[in-house]
């Protein structure tokens, strides 16, 4: 079918409207809240939609050590719980993916349940946990915790990309005699490059977001991650909300994540669609 | 010594027996093709000399020693598969040296032993590649060379050249012909392309439903197969088969085919047979024996022809013809063939000879 001339102008039209619409959707919040951060003082309850390029919001979080140490928390919690979360992941596909043994769907579906669980009802039971480790008000908690619904979905998503990887690839290995360790570090990992990238953004970005069981495995300031910081940064007085800081603090925090996905944007994908499609 | 001993090799998977009392010779330097239809267990056969599978039952000795419970990478074996299989974030030369590095070679000899290789296998041009770069026939080459390097005794080849178009097959049957030529290891290979296991074979294994049908020469096979299932496997166009009655009389045996009555050196055998003659076999105008038929089509290939004949009963028969014969569609003609040359099945399909039953 041929489409007239006007026609055409009148589906590019649709086309791009529809994409205006759901690109104000999705990216307002986040432009109203760098707006507000470089808002100052009382500028902030005007509703302007250019920005002031005040730095003062940014000046003053920047300089609060309890922010910084909360950073620093931050990362050190997401990154342990990325590095360990793949460790065990990785080996747990090889088996899952790899030997048969009796019992290997039970075991599937149980990680599939344990992530299905809410998070409010591990709270308490965690908790104890926790406490009977002697891990309370420490950074490893949240490493701990964090690792129970981040390990299931890698597994998953590892366990499947496991299992699309040829065998005779891995009979391959056998022949020239690797152990199934050296199978595992030589030729899958490589292999795997994608969806490791995608599992391990994923874990990332949950651990670095998460805000229950930071606000209730922490006690002490020195210890918080940066969701919980934010959420009790105050001001001078009880009567003073603090959003210029909020804000500034919620950019300074969110600007990293949107970097990270940018930049494996592609595996992400790659990573996420490899196991279901053959190819 | 790198023989191979399948002595009563079972294999089974749950309840299902897949290869039943299996035994088997190969001879040390030995070209040995297994072949037949998909699901005949040469596949598996060929992965439990490896050491892929599991044998359930009886023994394997390689070089005169039980493999049985020896891991693969101990069995002094190469193996080429189907898929090729190589490690695609790897370039060609890693690919080659893989095997060498994991059981930790110096580095001098792991690139002397690659280049030979690569030269020997006209890829050394192309060891910085990754194999996604390279086409099926190069990449063939690549899989072939990972198991040349490693200098074993013994070569495995599961199906290499399947996956490959006509052209480039005939290239890589004539390049594998060469390896074994120079390298002389002990080489098992299998297809399911009765042409491969005839142009390469010294001996071949024709295996069907996991039982040996016949042993032997690719011309043993060919001009004397034991079956009427291997009389059907080996040889293209497949051989023609007639439905007849074998009955003595006195000195000699009568073969009664629906066209005709033919006396025969005496069998010992009488009754229900069926007569099997390869289409290279047949005459047009006449022979020994003769039949009427019609002509139903010509198929010209050139130097010869494909002539196909209705013998009635519906009964269709392939001649295989010099040149282009004069005959046309429709009309009648006489197919003859040397009783030499015609072989007969009994009820249970096994070969019959004059003489015995």
């Amino acid at each position: 079918m041929v489409r007239s001339r006007a026609n055409r102008r009148l589906h590019r039209i649709a086309i791009y409207s529809l994409f205006t619409v759901v690109a104000l959707y999705t990216l307002f919040p986040f432009y109203w809240m760098i707006a507000s951060s470089l808002k100052s003082g009382q500028a902030i309850f005007d509703v302007t939609f250019l920005p002031d390029l005040k730095f003062n919001n940014y000046e003053a979080i920047l300089s609060d050590g309890v922010f910084l140490r909360s950073l620093m928390n931050s990362l050190i919690v997401a990154a342990s719980v990325v590095v360990l979360s793949l460790g065990l992941a990785i080996a747990a596909a090889y088996a899952l993916g790899r030997i048969d043994f009796r019992g290997r769907s039970p075991i599937m579906f149980l990680f599939l349940a344990v992530s299905m669980f809410p998070q409010i009802a591990l709270l308490s039971g965690l908790f104890e946990m926790i406490r009977w480790l002697g891990l309370y008000n420490t950074l490893g908690s949240l490493i701990f915790a964090y690792m129970i619904f981040t390990l299931p979905f890698n597994i998953w998503v590892l366990t499947t990309f496991m299992r699309s990887l040829p065998r005779q690839i891995e009979e391959a290995a056998i022949m020239d005699g690797c152990s199934p360790l050296r199978i595992v570090r030589c030729i899958f990992l490589p292999m795997m490059g994608p969806a490791l990238m995608s599992t391990g953004l994923l874990a990332f970005i949950a651990s670095w977001n998460e805000f229950m069981f930071a606000l209730t495995f922490i006690l002490t300031d020195e210890n918080r991650t940066v969701p919980v910081a934010i959420a009790l940064i105050s001001g001078s007085s009880r009567y003073e909300f603090p959003y210029g800081a909020i804000m500034a603090a919620s950019t300074i925090v969110t600007v990293p994540l949107i970097v990270l996905a940018l930049l494996f944007q592609k595996y992400i994908v790659s990573g996420l669609t490899a196991g279901a499609v053959k190819g | 010594m790198s023989g191979i001993d399948l002595i009563n090799v079972v294999k089974r998977f749950g309840a299902l027996t897949i290869i039943d009392k299996l035994n088997l010779a190969i001879a040390e330097g030995e070209f040995v093709v297994f072949v037949g239809p998909s699901g005949c267990g040469k596949s598996t056969l060929l992965r439990m000399i490896a050491g892929l599978e599991e044998i359930s039952d009886g023994e394997l000795r390689i070089a005169g020693n039980r493999m049985n419970e020896t891991p693969p990478a101990k069995r002094n074996i190469a193996m080429v598969f189907q898929s090729y299989a190589l490690y695609p974030h790897m370039n060609v030369e890693r690919n080659l040296g893989f095997a060498l590095e994991t059981a930790r070679l110096p580095t001098a000899e792991i690139r002397e032993r690659v280049t030979k290789a690569a030269k020997f296998l006209k890829i050394d041009h192309l060891l910085e590649r990754r194999p996604a770069q390279l086409s099926g026939g190069q990449q063939q080459r690549v899989a072939i060379g990972r198991a040349l390097v490693r200098q074993q005794k013994l070569f495995l080849f599961d199906e290499p050249l399947s996956n490959l178009d006509a052209d480039l097959r005939m290239e890589m049957r004539v390049e594998i012909a060469r390896i074994h030529r120079e390298v002389k290891a002990t080489t098992v290979y299998v297809t399911h392309d009765q042409m491969e296991a005839m142009t390469l074979a010294d001996r071949i294994v024709v295996l069907k439903d996991g039982f040996i049908a016949q042993i032997g020469t690719p011309m043993e096979l060919y001009e004397r197969p034991a079956n009427r299932f291997v009389a059907s496997f080996i040889g293209s166009p497949r051989m023609n088969f007639l439905p007849g009655l074998l009955a003595r009389e006195g000195e000699e045996s009568v073969l009664s085919l629906s066209g005709g009555r033919h006396r025969l050196a005496a069998h010992d055998y009488a009754g229900d047979v069926t007569l099997g003659i390869r289409p290279e076999d047949l005459m047009l105008g006449g022979g020994e024996a003769t039949l009427e038929a019609e002509v139903l089509l010509v198929e010209p290939l050139g130097g010869e022809s494909l002539v196909h004949l209705n013998v009635g009963d519906g009964r269709s028969i392939v001649v295989k013809a010099q040149g282009k014969p004069n005959i046309r569609p429709g009309t009648t003609t006489l197919v003859g063939w040397k009783h030499e040359r015609a072989h007969l099945f009994g009820k249970d399909d096994r070969a019959l000879l004059p003489g015995r039953t």
